[in-house]
């Protein structure tokens, strides 16, 4: 690339001259709506309907992955060099791979990265995705992305406001044994959605009455690792009040970090604004609630009994894998975690037929949280002879991108019928009413790592800020690589959706609690000023 | 490993059969399963990472080409490939010409 900045000057050049500009961004959309349109075509396919493809402007050939020219209607292989030939042709410079929205100069040489580009991909595709989801409780469409455009009011607060950074990145000290902490106090602090809750000043711990507050403990632990202090950060009150609400970890033994994750959620659900004990709107149960169900199916007569049951984080069995330890991977554990499980005969009675029956039981997800997490149970207590506790050592393949649709009830159900109907689903969401793909795929962020023994060991951990990912032990932050992240041996894994979902047309709650309370307020402005109208007229009375 | 495709009888065979596929959707079913058994091998993590890691350490002395990081990691792609999914996708792909070609 030519400028020192990084951008290409070529399309600087375009995006300064208003007509070509709009002719560009123009093609561009087209291109990529094409592709969003197509790629919904194909995975459901209609029975008659064929859909002609491009074809190479310069070889006829059927394009699966056509790029196309940003300046007229070609289109051409990528690897046979054809586009790139008709661009040093013709002396267009821009062209797009369709699929991904990426855009390559010809003048560059390379592919360029673009802000505006960008956003149009996302609009674009967005408003795509939106139009084929359908909700299945309120029958009505997804309510369209609209980009947030501030008010004046707006514009004059971000004006009189002092920008920094929203990336924070501080070690924390151990204080005694504390790394379990730590590492999951780090995936906090890299989970987007905990994040944005804090820093956007929803809980202010300045103004909190609540005692013994957790929910401000997370807020200082924001500010503090988005100062501009680097030095490494320790958490002594958070420590103090995690002992004094949880006895059982307390003390400076080594203790166990899922535990502690479940531990910290419930006192932060229980310190945070919404949170009750039924359908808890908080922020824990907001960013990490999902839903499990589990069927459970009569081998006499058929009846299926389905429960389901709240859920903050998914936890994998890894002892007595069948098979070679080696390939355990995360899919595998999921595949194990949603297989259907015989029942004892005597561990069930059918509410249909009404015997004690055999019968299978069968787990899968109702509802996706917007982050989801997984513990692999790599230690084993024996209860009865704590000696006897162990760690299983072998490593879990996991990915860096994750598509949870084959563990989802609906998903999972489909495919069910269709395979008693005698056909295969040919697509990873069987029916174009459960899509789109988007809506199952997450990334990961974080991910918890064991070294050592059940007793002796020490916890570290990697986590994501955007594309770069970093390695923290205790107070000490590195600068590390995906490999490096994906190489360790795991025992939590931390994934974010990567699009969020919203229920549709709904006024948020703290909007609605707001106008509540301003109605209220009138409300009270009027019984005080007919108050005071009384007095005055009881002492005018008075008088007379 | 040149593309089967390039060279003598396939070579007629191949644009009208690629054609059908995709028109059918089936070229871009296939894809999308083979891309599921890839990342489930760990295989695009994999070279996502090699090629970003490639990629930074060239920022030193003047970057780092498309060509020359294509030229340099398709080999190790192809290669890369776990036995078990290569058979997979093939015989997918084989099946589903089996019921197109008539083979006298």
């Amino acid at each position: 690339m030519d400028s020192e900045n990084g951008k290409c000057p070529h399309l600087a050049a375009v995006l300064a001259d208003p007509t070509e500009s709009t002719a560009l961004l123009n093609r561009y959309k087209t291109a990529v709506r094409w592709n969003a349109h197509r790629s919904q075509e194909v995975v459901y396919p209609a029975k008659r309907r064929k859909i002609a493809p491009p074809e190479c402007g310069l070889c006829g050939i059927a394009l699966s992955r056509p790029y196309a020219c940003l300046h007229c209607p070609f289109a051409g292989c990528w690897h046979d060099k054809h586009v790139k030939l008709h661009l040093q042709d013709t002396g267009h410079d821009f062209c797009t791979d369709v699929k991904t929205g990426s855009v390559f100069c010809v003048e560059c040489d390379d592919f360029i990265y673009d802000s505006t580009l960008s956003r149009i991909h996302s609009l674009v595709v967005l408003a795509a995705e939106e139009r084929v989801t359908n909700f299945h409780v309120a029958k009505r469409g997804r309510e369209p992305f609209t980009p947030w455009v501030p008010n004046s009011q707006e514009v004059a607060a971000l004006q009189r406001s002092v920008p920094f950074p929203c990336q924070g990145r501080r070690g924390l000290l151990n204080l005694g044994q504390t790394c379990f902490m730590n590492v999951i106090l780090q995936s906090f602090i890299a989970n987007p959605l905990l994040r944005n809750y804090y820093l956007s000043d929803k809980h202010n711990s300045k103004m909190c009455k609540i005692k013994d507050c957790t929910s401000c403990e997370m807020d200082k632990l924001y500010s503090e690792v988005h100062s501009e202090n680097t030095a490494a950060y320790g958490p002594i009150d958070l420590l103090a009040k995690t002992w004094r609400v949880s006895s059982e970890l307390s003390g400076y033994a080594q203790q166990d970090a899922h535990e502690f994750f479940i531990t910290a959620l419930n006192q932060i659900h229980s310190t945070s604004r919404g949170s009750t004990s039924l359908q808890c709107i908080c922020i824990i149960h907001s960013t990490f609630a999902g839903l499990l169900q589990s069927d459970v199916k009569c081998e006499r007569c058929g009846k299926v009994a389905d429960k389901t049951d709240p859920m903050l984080d998914i936890s994998l069995e890894l002892k007595g894998e069948t098979g070679n330890e080696q390939s355990l991977t995360l899919a595998s554990c999921l595949r194990r975690f949603t297989h259907p499980e015989k029942l004892g005969p005597n561990e069930y009675s059918c509410e249909k037929c009404g015997k004690a029956s055999h019968a299978s039981k069968r787990l899968s997800i109702r509802k996706l949280p917007p982050v989801l997490s997984f513990q692999f149970k790599r230690f084993e207590h024996n209860s009865a002879d704590k000696s006897a506790a162990r760690k299983i050592e072998a490593p879990v393949r996991f990915p860096a991108s994750l598509n949870m649709a084959p563990y989802t009830t609906l998903v999972m159900h489909k495919q069910e019928q269709l395979k008693e109907g005698g056909s295969a689903a040919m697509s990873l969401v069987p029916d174009r009413a459960l899509g789109p793909e988007a809506l199952y795929e997450y990334d990961l962020f974080a991910v918890v790592c064991h070294e050592g023994g059940i007793d002796n060991g020490h916890y570290t951990c990697f986590a994501r800020s955007q594309d770069e990912w970093y390695r923290y032990d205790d107070d000490k932050v590195t600068h590390s690589t995906l490999s490096a992240c994906l190489n360790s041996q795991a025992y939590m894994c931390f994934y974010v959706k990567k699009h969020i979902d919203y229920k549709p047309y709904v006024t948020p709650s703290y909007v609605v609690t707001r106008e509540q309370e301003a109605v209220k307020e009138k409300e009270r402005e009027r019984e005080r000023e007919a108050a005071r109208q009384k007095e005055v007229d009881d002492a005018i009375l008075g008088v007379l | 490993m040149a593309p089967a495709h390039k060279d003598g009888r396939s070579a007629a065979l191949y644009p009208p059969l690629r054609r059908r596929m995709i028109e059918n959707g089936d070229w871009d079913r296939i894809c999308a399963r083979l891309a599921r058994e890839l990342n489930e091998s760990g295989w695009i993590d994999r070279f996502k990472d090699r090629s970003k890691e490639m990629a930074r350490a060239a920022e030193g002395n003047g970057g780092l080409s498309v060509e020359a990081l294509l030229a340099e990691l398709m080999p190790q792609a192809e290669a890369d490939i776990p036995m078990g999914v290569r058979q997979e996708i093939i015989g997918v792909i084989r099946k589903l010409l089996e019921r197109q070609i008539d083979f006298t």
